[in-house]
């Protein structure tokens, strides 16, 4: 399945729903544990490129790819996917720059997200 | 519900521990594949598991497989969740357990909705599952759930060196309740009783339906004194659940005992043994009563599977044969017809009293094949009477209560009558009322039936039981026996010998013949005659004897037992040159 075309940051379904029913709080919650494990997975996923782990590469890509898509970072699920489907004779520098997209795309998501999350109510 | 959320994604597993419990369910989360083993293994642990394929450790599908290869008492529902899009991956999770798959992202009403699903399975499966382990109509756990409760109760008495005691609890005249207010109010009482020993049931205590109004109750004991104390609290709880259900019956059990490891290590071999010592108490009617098993109880039982196995082949092998016993008429002491009884001579054990046999064979259903082969008999003896002259000695048939109950007896009846062409009015059937009571109406219409046929209908046991003026009036009888037990010690009994006196009149207005039986001595033969009794049969004329020996026609006191009841003087007094033909 692939992800949902759509905007760069797009609250959830879920969070919709809580945001609907006045839970702003819990989506603040929601959304700033994102971005905090997001966040310390990308470092790890920077620190593995300069060790030239693939393998663990791709495992952290996957799990970037999971939570960004269930939240709605569309482009960061897609670099995600890209570096996760590479295959294990990719060269260095393909390598590289596979893992620099997934980490720009997350610093678009990241500021788009923290900007919606200022306008809304409810922030802790 | 409990749900258990194993996601090792923070804001994912924040996400759906908020939504679960949104949805009113209680989340248990766990971060990785060993934290949601333990949440899954934990007694209370959640039935429904939302498994993230990819964990640290411990993956989901390697958790679904656990799951599935650890027999549990219940079902776990697996939902794997994964951003695993392949249809290989969809197809491994499903071949390693698990129910469902939902893939990342996933709009939170498919989850919702998935859950519901999941709520429905595991309904069912429970529903499913108490059905398998309780007992539909009381409630209570089936002897299913005991045994593996057994199971765990064994071992740890074993491993503390203690006893347990299984107790098998009969409740007496059940039938009786059945057959006369049917099986719905039977149920009814069945609940009410279950209640109530129910209620009584203590901590270390199980009780258990077996079946029917059989009742187990398994607890951990010190000594006999504590089984014996819980076999009379049992037996006092019955009598008050029956007191208060205000049913008009008189309450009592018939409770066998088995201790845990003196009688039996396994379930089924304590089982066996109590129902062997329930049996015991029925057998001697004691009623209300409780047994330890013991050994003779053992050899008995033994003997009792042995008679279960030999009985099917008996009637191929040869081995039954069949006795007449005469009936007396009182006014001149003729003949007036026999009574035909089966006996069973097996090789291995010799001769088997019917008393042992024909409870089996009613239990295991192989009395139909043998009453249709007594009935054959006693037709044939019956014509081969008639043929000799004996035109006027009528041969009477016990029919058993499931032979009676029978939608096929009258055709049985009818054709025995043409296959052997004896005269039908030679003919008489007896029955119980034990028979009859289930349902009077229907009793009635099966008896003016068999009637129709030509065969006489005798009423055995009379004086037994309710023995309601109802059957006298109620149903086609021609002939009425009176129970053995009502006419002991008659001639010195003012107040027996004034029932049986009634009995007689009634039976007399309605054209009825009253046979008295067991008659043993001559007092209770004056004390019968005096009543006004029509006929009469015992001992004291004639044991069951060969069919030759019925060809007598007139019984003649003899002189050295005029006024004796010295039984052993009377076997076979009924000699050709006793008697006047």
């Amino acid at each position: 399945m692939n992800a949902p075309a759509g905007p760069q940051w797009a609250l959830s379904g879920a969070l919709l729903e809580f945001a609907a029913d006045g839970e702003f709080a819990l989506v603040h919650q929601i959304v700033g544990i994102f971005l905090a494990d997001t966040q310390k997975r990308i470092e790890s996923l920077q620190k593995t490129v300069r060790s030239g782990d693939l393998s663990e590469a791709r495992r952290i890509a996957h799990s970037l790819k999971g939570a960004a898509r269930q939240v709605g970072t569309i482009r960061l699920a897609e670099e995600s996917d890209r570096l996760e489907q590479c295959s294990g004779e990719i060269d260095q520098a393909t390598f590289s720059l596979l893992a620099l997209s997934v980490v720009l795309s997350w610093e678009d998501a990241r500021r788009s997200i923290v900007g919606e999350l200022e306008s809304m109510p409810g922030k802790p | 519900m409990k749900i258990l959320i194993a996601e090792d994604d923070p804001a994912f597993q924040c996400l759906l521990a908020a939504l679960v419990s949104k949805w009113g369910h209680e989340p248990v989360v766990a971060s990785n594949g060993l934290e949601a083993w333990a949440y899954l293994q934990a007694p209370d642990g959640p039935r429904l598991a939302l498994l993230d394929w990819v964990m640290p450790g411990l993956n989901g599908i390697d958790v679904c497989r656990q799951i599935r290869s650890k027999a549990s008492s219940g079902y776990t529902y697996v939902i794997i969740i994964t951003g695993k899009t392949d249809i290989q991956d969809a197809i491994a999770a499903l071949e390693a357990g698990s129910d469902d798959i939902i893939t990342k992202p996933f709009h939170h009403l498919e989850l919702r909705a998935r859950i519901n699903t999941a709520q429905r399975i595991l309904a069912l499966e429970e529903s499913l599952s108490r059905q398998a382990f309780y007992d539909r109509l009381t409630g209570l756990p089936n002897r299913t759930l005991l045994a593996e409760r057994f199971r765990t109760c064994a071992e740890r008495a074993t491993r503390n060196g203690e006893m347990l005691a299984l107790l098998c609890i009969d409740l007496d005249h059940f039938k009786t309740i059945n057959d006369s207010l049917g099986h719905a109010a039977g149920d009814t009482i069945l609940k009410e009783i279950a209640g109530k020993l129910n209620d009584d049931t203590g901590e270390n205590e199980i009780l258990a339906r077996a079946g029917g109004d059989e009742f187990v109750c398994l607890a951990n004991v010190q000594t006999r004194a504590d089984a014996v104390a819980l076999a009379t609290r049992m037996s006092e709880s019955l009598r008050s659940a029956m007191e208060a259900g205000g049913h008009g019956f008189a309450a009592g059990a018939s409770i066998g005992i088995s201790l845990f490891p003196h009688h039996g290590e396994s379930f089924d071999a304590l089982l066996q043994n109590a129902d062997a010592a329930m049996y015991e108490v029925k057998r001697q009617r004691r009623g209300n009563g409780y047994q330890f098993f013991n050994d003779e109880i053992g050899d008995r039982d033994r003997l009792r599977l042995i008679l279960e196995t030999r009985l099917p082949g008996a009637l191929k092998r040869g081995e039954f044969f069949m006795r007449y016993q005469p009936i007396f008429r009182l006014s001149d002491m003729r003949m007036a017809g026999s009574e035909a009884l089966i006996r069973w001579d097996d090789p291995a054990r010799g001769p088997i009293p019917p008393t042992e046999f024909i409870p089996i064979a009613e239990e295991t259903g192989y009395i139909a094949e043998i009453g249709e082969w007594v009935l054959s008999q006693a037709c044939k003896q019956a014509k081969q009477w008639e043929v000799n002259g004996d035109t006027d000695l009528r041969v009477a048939v016990n029919i058993s209560a499931s032979q009676f109950s029978d939608s096929g007896l009258i055709d049985i009846v009818a054709g025995t009558l043409a296959r052997t062409g004896v005269n039908p009015g030679m003919l008489e059937l007896e029955m119980t009322e034990t028979a009859l009571v289930r349902d009077l109406d229907k009793s009635a219409a099966t008896m003016r039936a068999l009637r129709q046929l030509g065969v006489r209908i005798s009423l055995d046991d009379f004086g037994t039981g309710y023995s309601s003026f109802n059957y006298l009036a109620n149903l086609p009888i021609d002939t009425l026996k009176i129970d053995r037990s009502l006419l002991a010690g008659i001639h010195c009994h003012e107040r027996r010998s004034s029932v049986l006196e009634a009995i007689v009149v009634l039976a007399h207005k309605l054209d009825i013949v009253v046979v008295a039986e067991g008659i043993e001595d001559e007092d209770q033969l004056n004390a019968v005659r005096n009543a006004g009794c029509d006929e009469a049969q015992g001992f004291l004329f004639a044991e069951p004897g060969l069919p030759e020996e019925c060809h007598m026609k007139v019984f003649v006191m003899p002189e050295e037992i005029r006024t004796t009841a010295d039984l052993s003087a009377l076997a076979g007094h009924l000699l050709p040159e006793q008697v006047l033909v």
